[in-house]
């Protein structure tokens, strides 16, 4: 997928859980999982602010565009 | 979930498909019954119409015979798909791409059924060429409108349910 999620990545950075960001943003940790594995197909306005809120980042360090063929990094 | 208004439907559409196989049963067995009792048949309509032609007469009501039994398996599609249509409420979702298959087969079998009304008004125009009293017949307009109705409510459908998986993976 040409929109790469590395939600992984800032949680590291950040010391935190799946699971303590789930009970943060007040989104389920179903939901969360869709988008850290990238299976969701879009992610509204609101989850990335309170995604970046709770991570204290920008969007662009949790989501990544990488051409076709490029290696997932 | 429980309706009300479903459980009536489903009794219904049993007892319809029910019937629908009685009529295709009772087709049949005039088919048969024409070539069993071929001989009285023919002595019967050659006293009626001693001009007529009684063989193409025979023949064109055992084609009559057969579009019903083609007419009943479509009718048979019709109440079926309804039926599994109406038992995706009871399991709890509807909006399936399953439904919006089941319904563009309905809209087929709708078809077939026009197309068969269309055989049996060119067998009326032949009845009535012949001089054999026959049932009148006029175009049913309502049931082409059916057709496109249903074939385009399989579309929205089809659609409509694409549009709520993608919305399923939106986070």
């Amino acid at each position: 997928m040409p929109v790469i999620v590395k939600l992984d990545e800032m949680l590291a950075a950040r010391g935190m859980t799946l699971t303590s960001l789930s009970q943060s943003i007040d989104i389920t940790m179903a939901n969360l999982s869709i988008l850290k594995t990238g299976k969701a197909k879009a992610i509204r306005f609101s989850t990335l602010e309170a995604i970046c809120m709770a991570l204290e980042c920008q969007p662009g360090d949790i989501l990544r565009f990488a051409h076709e063929g490029e290696q997932d990094d | 979930m429980r309706d009300r208004g479903l459980r009536i439907i489903t009794g219904l559409l049993r007892f319809a498909n029910g019937a629908n196989w009685l009529l295709a049963l009772s087709f049949a067995a005039a088919i048969l019954l024409s070539f069993v009792f071929g001989d009285v048949i023919a002595g019967h309509l050659s006293a009626k119409y001693p001009h007529g032609n009684v063989t193409g007469t025979i023949l064109t009501l055992r084609v009559m015979g057969v579009l019903g039994i083609i007419a009943s398996v479509a009718v048979h599609q019709i109440f079926t798909r309804l039926l599994a249509m109406v038992a995706t409420v009871r399991t709890g979702d509807p909006f399936v791409a399953s439904n919006s298959q089941r319904l563009t087969r309905i809209g087929w079998a709708l078809l077939t059924i026009q197309v068969l009304d269309l055989v049996m008004g060119l067998i009326v125009v032949t009845l009535d060429r012949m001089g054999v009293d026959h049932a009148t017949w006029t175009p049913a307009f309502t049931g082409w409108i059916a057709v496109i109705m249903v074939f385009a409510l399989a579309r929205v459908f089809r659609v409509g349910t694409a549009m709520r998986d993608d919305l399923a993976l939106t986070v």
